[in-house]
């Protein structure tokens, strides 16, 4: 199995979730933005409507142009016969990435990496309880297939027994872990849902947080979110020139042999320089390099 | 596929087609019978008629009744709800 060679570089800063048996919400869906648009089959579709919700997301994906959006659904949970069978019939369509649900050991993924055989969809493994969690590096190393992984914190709660609040000191702890075992093991870390819609600021600030400890997007649950997330996750000009100049510091630095590179009087190490990078690497993705449409 | 009861798929919401199938009597001999009510009857009322008979074809329905109230749908939805419809309305238990 080769996954997309891609998948792993793909920006996926808003992941915006659409409910799999709502025609109206999946074709108006593209038009917002989202990096990745992921169509739900999960919860948002009531028990009995599972099978038409299937089939409708297989036709939608089929046919519908989603305006080069990614692709992604979550799929049921993969040890039930709603998850075999919305994997079963997703094979046949040109979906990029599987979300899978309520992850808590690596054997879960592989089982679905499996069932896949030799396509090339790729997989974000959803860490929504405390076991799953824990386990977090040895999912995300699972397979070859997984591309993120990401935080679920309302299940996660709910396994904890504990109450969520806006400002989410319940859930840090969980949060850090599950960035942390994204950078262990090379892929990016997604964070979890921000649930309070007229909240701009709040999601913003939420958004901020996510970033502050390691995230690289941020799952949406509503079309209104997902200017705030990309916003946030897209570097300010200032940050875009500060990396441009640390980079051609550096590769001058190079050229001339020097052992101690500096810019502004400050040592440049290369933890610096690969910080840069990655930031020119997410202007880039963004579109905004240098051709206009930079934050201020 | 046989049609054997009656199986209904989709919603009358905006942009969705809401698709019921049921069996025909015995005797009449096989046939399709087609009821389409949309709200874009006029524009698109043969274009919806020609999706849903392609789909029923290609599941190898050939005897059955089947009712479209329309409300706007594309056709990959009017192609997934008449699968739907038609898979409920199988004695089958496989794929629901």
């Amino acid at each position: 199995m080769m996954i997309a060679t891609n998948a792993k570089e793909r920006i996926r800063r808003s992941m915006l979730f659409v409910p799999g048996n709502n025609p109206s919400m999946i074709q108006t869906c593209p038009i917002y933005g989202a990096d990745t648009i992921i169509l739900d089959l999960e919860d948002s579709v009531a028990p009995s409507q599972k099978d038409a919700a299937r089939r409708l997301v297989v036709h939608a994906v089929r046919e519908l142009d989603f305006a080069g959006a990614e692709i992604a659904v979550r799929v049921n949970p993969p040890d039930t016969e709603d998850g075999k069978r919305d994997i079963e019939a997703l094979k046949h369509v040109d979906v990029q990435v599987l979300l899978i649900p309520k992850a808590e050991t690596p054997e879960y993924v592989v089982g679905v990496d499996r069932q896949l055989g030799d396509l090339p969809t790729a997989l974000i493994p959803m860490l929504e309880t405390p076991a799953g969690v824990l386990r977090g590096s040895e999912i995300a190393a699972s397979c070859g297939r997984v591309v993120a992984i990401a935080f679920g914190a309302e299940d996660y709660a709910t396994s904890m027994g504990i109450q969520r609040t806006k400002a989410g000191r319940e859930v840090f702890t969980a949060r850090c872990l599950v960035a942390m075992a994204a950078r262990a093991c090379g892929v990016a870390a997604i964070d979890t849902v921000f649930v309070d819609v007229n909240d701009e600021e709040g999601l913003a600030a939420d958004t901020r947080e996510a970033i502050s400890v390691g995230f690289e997007g941020k799952l949406s649950i509503n079309p209104r979110q997902v200017e705030t997330i990309n916003r946030e996750f897209t570097p300010t000009a200032a940050q875009i020139d500060r990396a441009r100049r640390v980079v051609e510091a550096y590769e001058d630095g190079i050229r001339r042999g020097l052992g101690a590179i500096a810019l502004d009087g400050k040592m440049i190490d290369m933890p610096v320089v690969q910080r840069a990078q990655t930031v020119l690497k997410m202007a880039k993705a963004a579109g905004c390099d240098g051709a206009g449409g930079e934050r201020e | 596929m046989k049609i054997v009861r009656n199986g209904q798929a989709g919603t009358l919401e905006s942009g969705d087609v809401m698709v019921i199938v049921s069996p025909r009597s015995p005797e009449a001999g096989a046939q399709l019978e087609l009821e389409v009510h949309s709200i874009v009857e006029a524009q698109y009322g043969e274009e919806i008629r020609r999706v849903v008979r392609e789909t029923l074809s290609e599941l190898g329905v050939v005897d059955a009744r089947v009712t479209i109230q329309d409300r706007g749908a594309l056709d990959y939805c009017i192609r997934a709800r008449v699968e739907a419809a038609a898979h409920r309305a199988t004695a089958a238990d496989g794929e629901k």
